[in-house]
């Protein structure tokens, strides 16, 4: 999807916009990384109490994490973006959803309502996401859970294709990722509201193709079974995405 | 500086007493002024009665310049708090306090001939929003000059190679907005012409033995030309300096 404006997103190109949002699932979300990554982490912190957090979805565009988290067994389900992109099937999934511009304005439930929230690559899109992080942190309560994904800069494809292009191959002219996260950043913005309690790395399965895909894909299975250190070391270096798992000061 | 939101630095007393007295390394040597100044005779030749806004104008050093080196007479001024020293104050013909963040530019459409924005980019968290109420207070064929740090480097590349960090975007400065070329391409070159780019320097890059030999290699370049010393320029330049056109 070509970069909008707000303004764009919700009057001139409100048709193109709702063709493309209403039928986007991150792939993240698609093969099923983030429901692992949500429910481990919450499972780890809350233990069997699902049914009674309060999770917030950021930007839930057609709701596909909503329901994937619904059909799991967690209930309380909220959802805020720009214009409501939900598709019918998925509706039945959210308690409430409010309309919100996550960059400028308040989002639209109280101090510490909720104890979890998450956003799949929403921050990369926004003009300001740190608008959006302080809100989420005043939203959370203390010690709630907040996990969110951007773009890896520094995996090796990555940091290769930036060398040869002075670019980074997930932020190109035509798409709409518009913020930049490298560590020094999020350090500083992020890590200013929230403390880090670990960070998962995304790569796509398309690098499985080919016979170098073959190789990876042995690669990655003795990694795995080398031990969850190995297997985030392997992931860091492919990652297409990089998420973070943080809870409220 | 410290990240810091703008409640933050509004109500930070040692900020404001730091910044009444810091002049960039840019302003000061210059540099800034040379740039608008060749601009300005460009587009606008002789006339100096042209209107110029500097947004994030910090101890106002640039608009002295403009003043008195270049000639510039409308001079208006916009920060996000007031830092302007009594001795520039008397160059401007306005100042006003703005969140560039999130207000407007408190300015009418079409009032000005040249928007400058010093470094004033990669510290906003929405620069967008000030990108396009520039674009909106410029009139037709106004100037739009401003700097970015320069990620296109070959030092930058190299260093975010080895470290997988970005140079000038650590946890101790307060860099957030990043501008790579894609980015820049949709969303400034979605409002604006592209004019011209230059590269600052930073003088520290000429210390040392290393630096020495830098200096006479630059010296050589500008003297063979063919753009030589402009891609030393692109090389070692810590910022580059964007000019566009409405």
């Amino acid at each position: 999807m070509k970069y909008l404006t707000a303004e764009e997103l919700l009057e001139s190109d409100k048709d193109y916009s709702h063709e493309i949002l209403e039928k986007c699932v991150g792939k993240s979300v698609r093969d099923n990384f983030a429901f692992q990554v949500f429910d481990n982490y919450l499972g780890g912190k809350f233990g069997n109490n699902r049914h009674n957090l309060k999770i917030l979805d950021l930007g839930p565009a057609s709701g596909g994490f909503a329901r994937q988290i619904n059909n799991s067994g967690y209930v309380k389900i909220y959802g805020t973006d720009l214009d409501d992109y939900i598709v019918d099937g998925n509706k039945s999934s959210f308690k409430e959803f409010k309309k919100c511009d996550l960059s400028l304005e308040k989002i639209p439930w109280p101090d510490d309502f909720f104890d979890v929230a998450d956003a799949w690559c929403v921050l990369p899109h926004l003009e300001n996401p740190f608008h959006c992080i302080r809100e989420v942190s005043r939203v959370l309560k203390k010690g709630g859970i907040f996990i969110f994904t951007a773009p890896y800069l520094a995996s090796k494809p990555s940091m290769d294709y930036f060398v040869k292009r002075k670019d980074f191959g997930s932020y190109r002219a035509s798409n709409n990722h518009l913020v930049l996260f490298p560590k020094g950043v999020v350090e500083k913005s992020v890590l200013k509201y929230f403390n880090l309690v670990d960070i998962e790395y995304h790569f796509r399965t398309k690098i499985f193709k080919g016979w170098r895909g073959a190789i990876r894909k042995v690669l990655y299975k003795a990694a795995k079974s080398a031990g969850d250190k190995w297997r985030k070391k392997i992931a860091k270096r492919w990652a297409y995405s990089i998420f973070y798992v943080i809870e409220n000061k | 500086m410290e990240y810091l939101t703008t409640e933050e630095i509004r109500s930070n007393r040692n900020l404001k007493d730091k910044l009444k007295t810091f002049t960039g390394p840019a302003v000061a040597s210059n540099f800034c002024a040379s740039v608008v100044f060749n601009y300005k005779t460009s587009f606008f030749g002789d006339n100096n009665d042209v209107s110029i806004l500097d947004c994030g104008t910090a101890n106002g050093d640039f608009i002295r310049q403009l003043a008195k080196d270049v000639g510039i007479k409308n001079i208006y001024a916009l920060d996000i708090d007031d830092y302007v020293s009594n001795e520039n104050r008397r160059f401007l013909k306005d100042f006003k306090i703005v969140d560039l963040n999130y207000d407007k530019i408190p300015y009418h459409d079409s009032f000005f001939d040249i928007v400058t924005a010093w470094c004033l980019l990669p510290h906003m968290e929405n620069p967008h929003n000030f990108i396009r109420e520039a674009y909106r207070a410029l009139k037709d064929g106004g100037l739009f000059i401003f700097t970015l740090v320069n990620t296109e480097s070959f030092l930058t590349r190299r260093y975010f190679y080895e470290h997988g960090e970005m140079p000038g975007f650590h946890d101790k400065n307060n860099h957030i907005a990043l501008f790579t070329p894609a980015i820049f391409k949709k969303t400034i070159l979605k409002h604006f012409k592209f004019v011209g780019k230059d590269y600052f320097i930073n003088q520290g890059i000429f210390a040392g033995v290393k630096g020495k030999a830098r200096r006479f290699v630059l010296n050589l370049a500008s003297l063979f030309g063919h753009g030589l010393d402009n891609r030393l320029k692109k090389r070692w330049g810590s910022k580059i300096v964007y000019i566009l056109r409405k």
